[in-house]
């Protein structure tokens, strides 16, 4: 008998129905659920409770009004992101001599971390890799050293419609550097201490 | 839907959830933690609970864990042949046969490509269309479509293969 692909399809569907949330756990999650739910004081305040509700509505206008004023550029919160996860300096997951190393993440991250064209020549090694996301989108951070042996990270990242928007810059950032650019379809964003 | 659902249809979404908790670590208890932190983080905002935001959730906070930690593999791996022979012993065949399948198609699972498994959930379990699915992974459809093709062709070879050996075995 051959497993045809309707019979591949129901044993994969069959495999998961027989896949369920213990019961003791699924109390537990009902149980923090209804704690997190129902605060007791809502119920005691009903009327502190409206006025409550239209002092917050004020407060969140103000906020909003706040925040859209002093809003940041979108170049400016990816550099800030870039920049915040370059000082951390997290050790790469994956370490590589080179970017063949990386051929691995390719079918994590949607593409293949590559030597971009703006940085050749420049002396940059590479040194290793780990997955991190850039607003929300699966991004690849890679550790590099330049001659002088500083550390530089390099992030590259398959844009969404909102990243795709971004223009080359540069932006500095509480001390760090970051130039953003396109290249192949991705979007690029160097760290570096200045 | 409202804010906050009633039990049964929260404990629905709980059962969804895991099951996709689990696709993307394929370990019982970091998918149990992922849907855990996940419903937590619903439950203190005030969007309505949906299967896709409880998803995203999920997804969030699982490429969160993985920055921190290798994700973890389920050690376990399924023995053919050992449980095979244990299903001779038996007299329970049924039972046994149905858990031999079952272990068949986790190991071929385990052995797709983390976004080849959540695909295959998304679109046979969850009947996510392709637009939706693309949605979801953060890729074209199109390469989605071609995803799922290939998934569908490795599991059906590799579940051939296992069925071939169980019966040659027998």
């Amino acid at each position: 008998m051959n497993t045809t692909a309707y019979d591949t399809r129901a044993r994969v569907r069959g495999f998961y129905a027989r896949q369920s949330l213990r019961p003791e756990k699924m109390v537990e999650i009902m149980s923090d659920l209804s704690a997190v739910e129902t605060p007791p004081h809502h119920r005691r305040f009903g009327g502190w409770r409206q006025a409550g509700l239209l002092a917050a509505a004020l407060a969140l206008m103000g906020f909003v009004g706040w925040a859209w004023l002093s809003a940041d550029s979108l170049d400016r919160v990816v550099a800030r992101e870039i920049a915040l996860n370059h000082v951390k300096g997290l050790k790469p997951d994956y370490p590589a001599n080179g970017f063949g190393d990386l051929s691995g993440m390719t079918d994590k991250l949607g593409f293949t971390p590559f030597a971009p064209d703006a940085l050749a020549g420049q002396g940059f090694e590479l040194v290793g890799a780990r997955y991190c996301s850039v607003q929300d989108c699966m991004a690849v951070q890679l550790r590099l050293t330049d001659r002088d042996n500083r550390a530089w990270t390099l992030y590259q990242v398959r844009p969404n419609a909102e990243l795709a928007e971004l223009e080359s810059t540069e932006v500095a950032v509480d001390g760090v550097r970051v130039r953003l650019w396109k290249e192949s379809g991705l979007v690029m964003g160097l760290a570096h201490n200045q | 839907m409202p804010v906050h659902p009633d039990p049964a249809t929260i404990r629905d979404l709980l059962q969804a959830g895991y099951r996709y908790a689990w696709t993307l670590t394929q370990d019982r208890d970091a998918a149990e933690d992922l849907l855990h932190d996940a419903c937590l983080s619903l439950a203190r905002g005030s969007r309505p609970w949906s299967r896709g935001l409880l998803f995203r959730a999920i997804k969030h906070r699982c490429i969160d864990a993985h920055r921190r930690r290798e994700r973890t593999v389920a050690e376990a791996r399924f023995d053919a042949a050992g449980l095979a022979e244990y299903a001779e012993d038996s007299s329970e065949d049924g039972v046994l046969a149905r858990l031999i399948q079952t272990d068949e198609v986790e190991h071929a699972l385990s052995r797709l490509s983390d976004t080849e498994r959540e695909v295959v959930y998304l679109a046979w379990c969850e009947n996510y269309t392709a637009r939706e699915i693309a949605r979801a992974v953060s890729r074209p459809r199109n390469t989605v479509l071609s995803v799922l093709h290939r998934a569908r062709q490795k599991l059906r070879v590799w579940l051939q293969t296992s069925d071939q050996s169980r019966r040659a075995g027998s």
